[in-house]
């Protein structure tokens, strides 16, 4: 009885293409198909083929030729001034937050800064013009972007209640809690400097994340 | 307490009258401090005028510092914002630390925050500097020539073969590799 | 307080009770019918509406990391990559944005996401990860820069 549950267990497996095809060969389709059979016959466009890896073709030498056009294509927009209105993905007290300047964002939870207090944010993940984008691995290096900010308020929240209540088990907690909230104003995002193709490529090694 | 009672408003982060764009301001314009001379409940308060009002005063010369002396009641804080919001903090029973970290956050925030329910903590008058998505985003400025209805366009993106389809295939495949084996033979 | 009888003195439990009462009717304000009016109904729905409060607090930080997760996926899917190879390549690449970030991008900054989706995918091909498609019907993409002028 095993054996025979195996074969059953083992059929569907070995049912592959080979014995569909002999068995299509058994049917012996009419000859009325065959006569269709057109030798220009393309099969219809695949749709969403998946990509087997390919390295890209084009040489280093091109790659590079290419990577320094772009780059003083940049560089020439930023030394004119010409870059408009900019914005930056900053990472701040475990948050990231994508700012232009005039922007307010908010810090939760202690922070010590105090009012008035101008403070320069150095972890830029990304910044971006109309017509550019320099995105860091992981941040843009620190004396390319200069992202300005004030810090107009601290505060605290409003009282959140922290209820907890199970029915039926004589159980109910309650707590109120108001953690300190940090108010800050973007007052500036400048690129200053020229952007190096060579400091793209630093070894970062020595980098401790 | 729940998230849409009536008297908790909820609202967006704002900054009162641009406030550090160009330099920043302090909001609290009057701070005015109560207390009892003799009542033990506002020991801390009369330590805290003893010692460091003086030194607050100074550090703040843009706020008002009102000393209120009146017999036998809880001593209390109120100070006054620029935008005319009003904030009263009870002091009873308060040490000299405690009162102080009242009165700093007083200085700190730009207006009684404890009614207002934050929905974000971002804001922006620029949400958009290239430009936002749009569902045509992306497509084919061709599409806009197009006139509806369209036959070409009207069909279904993704159409899969049928079960015949496959099986004309299949034949044809066999019949080509039929033919191959057929001239093999011949030769 | 006046008591004209002994009964309504036996009655008037005191001030305590109208302060506790009232705390309640506060929060049932904005509710419907009895539990708005009736202290018995009215606390059971507080208690109800404080634990929703109190729980839905984490449950909104779950609900935007779906949303972002969504709006990132069919952003990298219009230019054919799936959500898990779009971020294991910017990974790969140590680009470490996160998904809100992404999400705004490509909501707000097209042409910065677009950047960041050829380059994620060119990264992923070349590591071979499964889920990159071909252009084709289903995700028609011409790409910006070629709509822009020159």
């Amino acid at each position: 009885m095993s054996f025979l549950l195996k074969n059953i267990v083992n059929l569907p497996r070995s049912g592959s293409i080979n014995q569909l095809t002999s068995s299509f060969r058994c049917l012996s389709l009419t000859s009325q198909l065959s006569t269709r059979h057109n030798l220009n016959y393309k099969p219809p466009k695949i749709i969403a083929k998946p990509i087997t890896p390919i390295i890209p073709q084009r040489s280093p030498s091109e790659d590079l030729k290419a990577c320094d056009n772009i780059i003083s294509k940049v560089n020439n927009v930023i030394s004119e001034k010409e870059e408009g209105r900019l914005f930056a993905v900053i990472h701040l007290c475990g948050k990231q937050f994508k700012v232009t300047s005039g922007d307010i964002i908010l810090v939760e939870g202690y922070w010590p800064p105090t009012i008035g207090d101008e403070v320069r944010l150095e972890k830029v993940l990304l910044v971006g013009g109309n017509d550019f984008t320099l995105i860091g691995r992981p941040i843009v290096d620190k004396n390319l972007v200069n992202v300005q900010a004030t810090i107009i308020e601290k505060t605290l929240t409003h009282t959140k209640t922290h209820f907890k209540k199970k029915r039926r088990k004589q159980y109910m907690r309650i707590n109120f809690q108001r953690s300190p909230n940090t108010m800050i104003r973007i007052n500036s995002i400048d690129i200053s400097g020229q952007i190096q193709a060579n400091s793209l490529e630093k070894d970062d090694s020595t980098k401790i994340y | 307490m729940s998230n849409s009672h009536l008297f908790l408003k909820s609202g967006f982060p704002r900054a009162p009258l641009q406030n550090g764009v160009g330099r920043y301001i302090c909001q609290l314009q009057r701070i005015t401090l109560k207390f009892c001379k003799n009542n033990g409940s506002s020991r801390g308060m009369r330590e805290f005028i003893e010692k460091q009002l003086i030194d607050f005063a100074k550090e703040n010369p843009g706020t008002v510092v009102y000393v209120k002396p009146r017999r036998h009641r809880t001593p209390v804080i109120v100070a006054e914002y620029l935008n005319g919001d009003r904030e009263w903090h009870n002091c009873r029973n308060l040490s000299k630390e405690e009162i102080t970290q009242w009165i700093t956050l007083m200085k700190t925030q730009n207006g009684s925050s404890s009614s207002l329910r934050l929905r974000k903590m971002w804001h922006t008058d620029m949400p958009s500097i290239q430009g936002p998505w749009t569902p045509f985003t992306l497509k084919n400025p061709a599409s806009n020539l197009v006139i509806f209805p369209n036959e070409e366009l009207s069909k279904p993106l993704d159409v899969e073969k049928s079960a015949t389809e496959k099986l004309i295939e299949l034949f044809r495949e066999q019949r080509l590799s039929e033919g191959k084996l057929e001239e093999n033979r011949g030769n | 307080m006046v008591f004209t009888s002994a009964a309504l003195f036996v009655r008037a439990r005191g001030p305590d009770e109208f302060w506790r009462k009232r705390r309640v009717f506060k929060l049932a304000a904005h509710f419907h019918g009895r539990p708005r009016n009736v202290y018995t109904f009215a606390v059971r729905a507080v208690h109800r509406a404080l634990v929703y409060a109190t729980k839905g607090r984490k449950l909104k930080k779950l609900d935007m990391a779906e949303l972002w997760k969504t709006r990132v996926s069919a952003s990298a899917e219009q230019y054919g990559v799936s959500f898990d190879a779009f971020k294991n390549s910017l990974l790969k690449s140590n680009i470490l944005l996160n998904k809100k970030m992404l999400a705004d991008l490509a909501i707000w900054e097209p042409r910065s996401f677009e950047a960041l989706a050829q380059l994620s995918r060119e990264r992923a091909v070349v590591e071979g990860m499964p889920g990159i498609q071909e252009r084709s019907v289903m995700n028609q993409v011409y790409g910006l820069k070629n709509l822009l002028k020159k």
